[in-house]
């Protein structure tokens, strides 16, 4: 969507009139809507919105900063807001194309078909040899369980665009709505064929041969839609039924075991999935998803939901954090130091950037960073133990300022005598030659935790090196 | 002009006032179509969901109904579940004795008249629905009662009056229970009682989740309620079996329940149609407990694997190949699904190639049953419709609170063609029971709709052909002869039915079996395969007329 838009804003750009490019205010505009554009393809919504406004006061007659302004709101999930800035770009420029593409597919999400409908229409007439309109109001008129219509308008784009894939699976699996399944193979093939990588015509191509009971070839099908993506829970279960047909016991068992945890998953989302039907714009349900999702590891499932907030609210720190935890899950130090660093800008006076700052320069190595970070994070939050444990942790691991890092730890364990910090000074100690208050500190922490095996395992290091000494 | 102009507009307004008045108050003597003609019964049965304005999720559910011959004359009668209006306050007063539930007595001439009083079966609680069976095996039919809270078990004493012994009996369930199903899970000749639990929710629990014009919170908001066994012990009382017995789930939402012998092993397994969580298949081990063979019998979930808003459901031989098949109705922007049993312990989703899926899209669906309206040998598909949000289309345009129910036609080919009802049927509706009233040979419906009056519709059409009925009575299974099986066999077509508890939504249905023969005059064959697992047969039996068969075996 995101290339489609910069593509036609820019085809637009140059079809614009002599007459508006004459002026200086509108040339200015032009290159607000240029920045704009550019933060859009790069989803910086917000950024892009500044651009797109500032585009817009400079040149009121220009209708495109309006449609811009629209896309960032929908990118941001406002949807009457996106609404109204199109609906304004069109009392400007009654016939903009892309302005009545896009007001047609927000309608649909609205499920206001007749307004979508009309909208598409509006495109069609506007651009008859431009495949997507048919293509949308197919979409639309299948949603509405007009299939009969919907397949003409299918047909008409394949007509214009015959290799775009996406069009023959729409026709495919409306196909199948109607029970022609043969034809509903056929198209969904077709689409494979453009795109062997488009897991949802794979899938659908599963389910039309599993009701025509071709078991073992809707299996092929199905294997590869999970072989591309592994969290398709559909074809998961489809296909797990598929095995079950054919008497592959174990795999069907095993597949559906995969459902299941996949479906888990989705149960604990479901509640907010609903609120955010209702309002794309919460906040607290976005983020409540993206957690549930981090929990089970969906990383990409989780940012999208974190990058969602960012996109609505740029500097909330929930969602900045939660996706330095991410890149740190996945030993991606480099992105999540930069996030980090972000955080500190966003959120200056706030310790934690700091501390997650330390954190990552320490895994690059980057020494003056990591001592920076966590100074400054000590003095916005003096009563935290973290920084100093961490710090400190820091010291021991470089064997550097031992003196220091006793000192800080101990700042750390006076705020809070937790195991881990325990654990630290015990090391430091260890590392000085200080055993007997070495054991005694690791001992204090096992006290605490009983079970870490890291403490025990301490703990024989320490009396080892007792050992040795004496 | 302009005087005279508002005066005709004033008569016009009227006259329409007028019109829609009379329409209104006479609905009955307008619905009639190709397939159903609404009778004109008297009855002043008006439903009320609760209109407290705070539009707890307990409004939207409504209520049940169910055809019984509580008074042993061959006629069947009917009982109507009903809500109870609702306060803004929390506090629920269920005394309000112009809303209950009600027992109407079959004249025998279309007209029917209210007994509930006499009767004493007006439950005055938040009522969802009603099932029945003759738990005590003393020849009179027995009605339970599933309330929003506490559950009424009437006891038939066989002078027209019923006695209150939920108590007695132990089967209070203090949930909120919707339906409920007699079966004789452990075949020891006594009904015992499955009871279908929602969600574990007060009216305090009550919250708003969307904005304005849709505050709704939907069943993904609350907690479910795990259903319950009880186990007849033969003596009047009941025993709470629901864990030994391996149905204790505490994450259904469970709405419907069907319980039929879907292996063809002699007893009867359970399904449970849940919303908003996973639908439950209970396999009967013949020991006194269940398997939850769901996942691997494929009927937990639509065909794309997700989870639905399971509201009703019934099992029936749609094919017949012998085997139960199960449609389960749902929520809206998912097809009613129809499993078609393998007969290896799988089930297919038949829901698009039987073509009765596709078109259930934009519904939301409840009470529903296979049944042959037309008598043709071919069990066709009733689907009641409406939707549980009053303002609906005020933000969803494809959708009404109002909806068709549809009817489809078995061609006998796998696939059903679904028949114009018409407009004029056009309801929110619930629960609905499945019987011929008239004893004319042909299934009638009866329909609960939402804050509206009942409909009875008398079938048209099945008449026309050729049919069978059978009254079973049981002696050494249960007296309803709940779970006995039938096969008909006329020239090369078998068709099977069984006597089943439960079923459609929150209503109980004629325990008679009704075959449609077509232009057959003769019955080949009748196989009865009675619960206990005795098996008689009739041959060359004549059609057009309602046979009663008391089991032989009397130990």
């Amino acid at each position: 969507m995101v290339h489609g838009f910069r593509a036609g804003v820019l085809i637009l750009i140059c079809a614009l009139p002599a007459a508006f490019a004459d002026t200086q205010a509108v040339q200015q505009a032009e290159r607000h809507l240029e920045r704009g554009m550019q933060h859009y393809a790069d989803g910086e919504l917000s950024s892009a919105l500044v651009e797109f406004t500032q585009a817009q006061s400079l040149a009121p007659a220009l209708p495109l900063p309006w449609v811009g302004i629209g896309l960032v709101y929908v990118g941001q999930g406002r949807l009457e807001s996106a609404i109204s800035s199109l609906q304004s770009a069109l009392s400007i420029e009654p016939d903009l194309v892309i302005a009545h593409q896009q007001l047609a597919q927000l309608f649909s999400q609205k499920r206001q078909f007749d307004l979508a409908i009309d909208h598409y229409q509006q495109v069609i007439t506007l651009a008859p040899k431009a495949a997507s309109g048919y293509a949308g109001l197919g979409v639309v008129l299948a949603t509405q369980g007009r299939f009969s219509e919907a397949i003409v308008q299918f047909d008409k784009s394949i007509e214009i665009d015959p290799d775009n894939p996406v069009t023959h699976h729409h026709l495919g699996e409306t196909l199948g709505w109607l029970n022609h399944l043969q034809q509903a193979v056929s198209a969904l093939k077709t689409s494979l064929r453009l795109d062997p990588a488009r897991v949802e015509s794979h899938y659908q191509l599963g389910v039309m041969l599993m009701r025509q009971q071709l078991y073992q070839q809707a299996v092929s099908a199905l294997k590869k839609a999970v072989q591309l993506n592994s969290r398709h829970k559909s074809a998961h279960y489809n296909l797990a039924r598929a095995y079950a047909k054919i008497g592959k016991q174990t795999e069907a068992e095993a597949t559906t075991h995969l459902f299941e945890q996949l479906h888990q998953v989705d149960e604990q989302v479901k509640p907010f999935r609903r609120r955010l039907e209702v309002d794309p714009s919460n906040l607290n349900a976005r983020y409540q998803m993206a957690q549930i999702y981090a929990e089970h590891n969906w990383s990409k499932a989780a940012e999208i939901q974190y990058q969602r907030i960012l996109a609505l609210q740029p500097d909330t720190t929930a969602a900045i954090l939660g996706i330095i935890q991410l890149r740190m899950a996945r030993e991606n130090f480099q992105a999540a130091l930069e996030w980090a660093k972000r955080l500190t800008q966003v959120q200056p006076e706030l310790s934690v950037g700091y501390t997650y700052v330390g954190i990552l320069s320490a895994e690059l190595d980057l020494v003056e960073e990591v001592v920076q970070a966590y100074r400054r994070a000590i003095d916005l939050n003096p009563d935290s133990p973290t920084a100093y444990n961490n710090l400190a942790w820091f010291y021991a691991q470089r064997n550097i300022d031992l003196d220091g890092a006793v000192e800080l730890c101990q700042m750390a364990i006076q705020r809070s005598a937790k195991p881990t910090y325990l654990d630290t000074l015990a090391q430091i100690y260890f590392l000085r030659g200080q055993y007997p208050m070495a054991q005694q500190a690791i001992e204090k922490a096992i006290a605490l935790d009983p079970q870490n095996q890291t403490y025990q395992d301490r703990l024989q290091s320490i009396k080892d090196a007792i050992l040795v000494h004496d | 002009m302009k005087p005279a102009f508002a005066s005709s507009i004033r008569i016009g307004c009227t006259y329409l006032f007028q019109l829609c008045l009379f329409l209104w108050f006479n609905t009955a003597d307008i619905l009639a179509n190709d397939y159903f003609r609404a009778v004109e019964t008297g009855i002043q049965f008006r439903h009320q969901p609760g209109n407290s304005g705070q539009r707890y999720i307990l409004e939207t559910v409504s209520s049940g109904c169910a055809f019984l011959d509580y008074n042993n004359d061959d006629l069947l009668d009917l009982y109507l579940a009903n809500g109870n209006r609702l306060s803004e306050s929390t506090t629920i007063k269920w005394k309000n004795e112009l809303v209950m539930n009600a027992l109407y007595r079959n004249n025998g001439d279309g007209s029917f008249t209210n007994v509930t009083q006499t009767a004493g079966v007006g439950d005055t609680g938040y009522s969802i629905g009603c099932g029945v069976g003759d738990y005590d095996n003393d020849g009179w039919i027995d009605l339970y009662v599933t309330n929003f809270q506490r559950n009424t078990l009437y006891r038939n004493s066989g002078d027209g009056s019923f006695t209150d012994r939920t108590r007695a009996a132990g089967v209070e369930c203090s949930s909120w229970s919707t339906s409920c199903a007699f079966l004789d899970y452990d075949r020891d000749s006594d009904l015992d009682l499955y009871v279908v639990n929602y969600l574990d929710f007060q009216l305090t629990d009550h919250k708003n989740c969307g904005d304005q014009l849709r505050p709704d919170c939907g069943p993904s908001e609350y907690p479910a309620a795990s259903d319950m066994l009880y186990q007849n012990n033969g003596d009047g009382t009941f025993t709470d079996v629901t864990s030994h017995a391996g149905v204790l789930n505490p994450n259904g939402k469970g709405l419907g329940i069907a319980c039929g012998d879907i292996d063809n092993d002699g007893d009867p397994d359970i399904y449970i149609a849940n919303d908003d969580t996973r639908n439950f298949l209970y396999r009967n081990n013949g020991d006194g407990t269940f398997s939850d063979v769901t996942l691997l019998a494929g009927v937990g979930f639509s065909e794309d694997g997700e989870v639905q808003g399971g509201m009703g459901t019934s099992f029936g031989d749609y094919d017949n190949d012998g085997w139960l098949d199960l449609i389960v109705t749902n929520y809206q922007d998912q097809v009613n699904t129809l499993y078609r049993n393998d007969g290896n312990g799988l089930f297919s989703d038949a829901s698009y190639t039987t073509l009765t899926g596709p078109v259930s899209y934009p519904m939301v669906g409840w009470g529903t049953d296979f049944f042959d309206y037309d008598n043709d040998g071919w069990l066709d598909l009733f689907v009641a419709n409406g939707h549980l949000l009053l303002n609906v289309a005020q933000f969803d345009l494809t959708s009404t609170y109002h909806q068709p129910n549809f009817l489809f036609r078995n061609r006998g080919d796998g696939c059903f063609d679904l028949l114009d009802l018409g407009i004029s049927f056009n309801r929110s509706s619930r629960g609905t029971a499945f019987g011929d009233y008239d004893n004319d040979g042909d299934t009638d419906l009866l329909i609960l709709n939402t804050d509206d009056r009942p409909v009875l519709l008398e079938n048209r059409v099945g008449q026309d052909q050729n049919w069978i009925g059978l009254k079973l009575v049981g002696k050494t299974s249960n007296r309803s002869a709940i779970g006995a099986r039938v096969r008909l066999t006329v020239g090369k077509q078998q068709q099977m039915q069984e006597v089943a508890g439960g079923g459609s939504y929150a209503s109980g249905s004629d325990l008679r079996l009704l075959f449609g023969l077509g232009d057959a005059e003769i019955v080949d064959r009748i196989e009865i395969l009675w619960p206990t697992g005795e098996v008689e047969t009739r041959i060359a039996v004549k059609s057009g007329q309602y046979l009663t068969i008391i089991e032989q075996r009397v130990e």
